[in-house]
This record gives C-alpha cells, sequence and structure tokens, in this order.
C-alpha cells in the first residue's frame, strides 16, 4: 500500500518512497516539488505569497516562497536527502481572473512563480519543470518511487513529468 | 485588533446575523424570479475559520463547481462568491434561458453571461440591503464566472486576507431549490471591514 501525503494550502510535507505526495487546487499558488533520486526522498510546499518581509503576518513560514523552500530543503535532509542532489519541479501561478481596477493581488500567481524562482536559484537548486501562469487550476501529484510528478487539470487534460 | 483574529462578540455576531439575513432575503427574491424557480437561501452560517479550511466547507480544495466572483469596493472591502458544483450550475442556466432540464453541460459563452448576470442581480442586492442599513457605499466589481477547483478559484483572494492573518471571518449560506440546485455563498470582509459596519449599524 503506498502511502498518500496530503499537503494543504500554505503547508509543506516531505516523504520517503513508496509514497506519493499531493497538493490540490493550486490556483494563484505555487507547488514546490523537490526530489532526490538517490535517497528517494521528495516533498511539496503550497506556498501562497511570495515574500515574508512584506506581510504583517508571517507566524507560519510553509505560506512564503523565501521561507518555504529552505524549511522544505531541511525536512527532506531530515529524511535522508542530499541537499545538492535535490532538483525542482514548479507549477501554479496562474491568474484566475481579473478584474479591472482591482488591486495588484490578482497579479499574486506571477509574484509567487518569480520569488520561487529567486528562492531555488539562492539555495542552487536546479529547476528541472516548470508549468506556471494561464488561468487554470493545477493538482500535482509526486510519485516518491521516481521523482515523477502529475499535473492535473479539468479541461487542460494531465501531464506526467 | 481585527474581528478576523475571532474575538468577536456574540452580540456583534446576532447584529451582523440580522443584517445578513434581512440582506440575503433580498438576494434571494431576485434570485428565485430570475431563475423562475422558488430558490431558498438558507439561514447564514458566520464564523471564524482558519484560511487552509476555507476550500474544505465545499468538500475540499479539489471539489470542481463554477464560482461566480465579484470583488466589493467603497467604503469597506471583500469579496463575494458564489459558488456552484457543476450540475446546479447547469440547472440554474437551464432554468434562466428556459431550456428542458438537464440541457446544459459545459458552459458556452451565453450561459457564462447568464450566471453572471445572476451573480450581478445577487450581489447588487444583497450590497444594496447592507448599504442602506448601515449608510454606506459598498459597491460589487463586475462578475468573473469560472469553472474550475475551489482550491483555485479561491487562492488569491485567501493570499490577499493571509497577509494580516490566518483565519477569516466567513458569511456562507447555501441555496437549496425544486430542481437540486446545491450552492454557496461566501462573503469573505477584509480584515476591519466588520468592525466599520458595526460602528455605522450603531450609530
Amino acid at each position: 500500500m503506498i502511502e498518500v501525503v496530503k499537503v494543504g494550502m500554505a503547508d509543506l510535507k516531505g516523504a520517503k518512497a513508496p509514497a506519493t505526495v499531493i497538493t490540490c487546487g493550486l490556483g494563484s499558488c505555487v507547488g514546490i516539488a523537490l526530489y532526490d533520486s538517490v535517497a528517494k526522498v521528495g516533498g511539496i510546499a503550497h506556498i501562497m505569497l511570495p515574500d515574508s518581509n512584506q506581510s504583517r503576518n508571517k507566524e507560519n513560514p510553509a505560506k512564503f516562497a523565501d521561507t518555504a523552500i529552505p524549511m522544505l530543503i531541511q525536512k527532506l535532509v531530515a529524511l535522508g536527502a542530499l541537499k545538492r542532489r535535490l532538483v525542482a519541479k514548479i507549477a501554479g501561478g496562474a491568474q484566475m481572473f481579473s478584474i479591472q481596477g482591482a488591486s495588484d493581488i490578482m497579479r499574486i500567481g506571477d509574484r509567487n512563480v518569480e520569488a520561487t524562482m529567486v528562492a531555488l536559484k539562492l539555495e542552487g537548486i536546479p529547476i528541472l519543470y516548470q508549468d506556471t501562469g494561464g488561468n487554470y487550476g493545477r493538482t500535482i501529484e509526486l510519485d516518491t518511487c521516481d521523482g515523477k510528478m502529475c499535473i492535473k487539470t479539468i479541461d487542460k487534460g494531465q501531464t506526467i513529468i | 485588533m481585527a474581528i478576523t483574529r475571532g474575538n468577536l462578540p456574540s452580540d456583534n455576531i446576532e447584529t451582523l446575523k440580522q443584517l445578513v439575513n434581512q440582506a440575503l432575503e433580498q438576494s434571494g427574491r431576485v434570485f428565485s424570479e430570475m431563475v423562475g424557480n422558488q430558490i431558498t437561501i438558507k439561514a447564514p452560517v458566520i464564523e471564524v475559520i482558519p484560511l487552509k479550511n476555507v476550500a474544505d466547507i465545499t468538500g475540499g480544495p479539489g471539489t470542481v463547481g463554477t464560482g461566480i466572483y465579484e470583488a466589493v469596493t467603497g467604503n469597506v472591502g471583500g469579496h463575494l462568491l458564489l459558488f456552484f458544483n457543476q450540475e446546479s450550475a447547469g440547472h440554474l442556466v437551464d432554468m434562466i434561458l428556459e431550456k428542458p432540464m438537464g440541457t446544459t453541460a459545459e458552459l458556452d459563452e451565453m450561459d457564462i453571461s447568464a450566471l453572471s448576470e445572476l451573480g450581478n442581480v445577487t450581489g447588487s442586492f444583497f450590497l444594496n440591503a447592507v448599504s442602506d442599513r448601515s449608510c454606506m457605499e459598498i459597491y460589487p466589481s463586475t462578475p468573473v464566472v469560472v469553472t474550475d477547483m475551489i482550491g483555485a478559484i479561491l487562492s488569491a483572494i485567501l493570499a490577499e486576507l493571509s497577509t494580516t492573518g490566518d483565519s477569516a471571518l466567513i458569511i456562507k449560506t447555501e441555496f437549496v431549490g425544486s430542481q437540486e440546485i446545491m450552492g454557496y455563498f461566501f462573503l469573505l470582509p477584509e480584515p476591519y471591514a466588520l468592525e466599520t459596519i458595526l460602528e455605522r449599524l450603531e450609530a
């Protein structure tokens, strides 16, 4: 029986094979999957906001790209991963709707993607695959046995990468 | 201290409930008129819940349905979202456009515009009732109709609210009709919006 690990919004979790790590309904949020193919350890962070320094409320590090990524790395290393072997696949960062005159928050998806790329670069983790932007939601599943990630959408089908 | 932190006294909850009830009655009436069927809007539930659990109300972030979203602006800000499961959204379109029940599956442009207009009247009547009682100017934006996972639809709204807190006061109710209509009415006020409304009501 393969363990299924569910990651909520503003949440992050790691697991060792055999396990599938899932996060559902990414809109403007970004799902960041990190994987070490030798240790067969992987995990997902589901971030909502780009930068903890721009938020008055920063109690939960898993909510921000800049703080969630180091925390997920730490978690995976504790499960036996080596930081230098980690690779990333990212998805999400959509703009679900645009409203004239609405605040900049509607562009939050783009900013989340940018911040994720910066934070990964800072940690020296390469991005192997990126499926971001657009105006639709995504659900992602990371298989810790082989590092493959499945991206599901409601009317753009599913992709395994 | 924002109400979204969960410190709303029960007297205030009662006042809000009355206000929301009256406002929902208005929008329920126009909603029913527009779809040509009696749709009941249940008594609203007002509660403070963690942001990460908001999507669970409709059955989890992966639940697929059609959302009609309006940004609320004016003296106070917030977000208004009507969310229907896919079957109900189809039934609503059938009722509004007087098509045989079960005709609409995938939404075309005409269907989307019908739902958008439904959101427009429902939202406007609701906010008008709140404006009248509180003597404030509150307006809905043009509605946007999106069919997707509820987690994805809510994500930008929740992200915005989460910059100030990890929980939100939400007002939710359900639409129930003879024709299998199942939907939710979410009102997510920005932090401090409710204090402003309560102050005006007491004044």
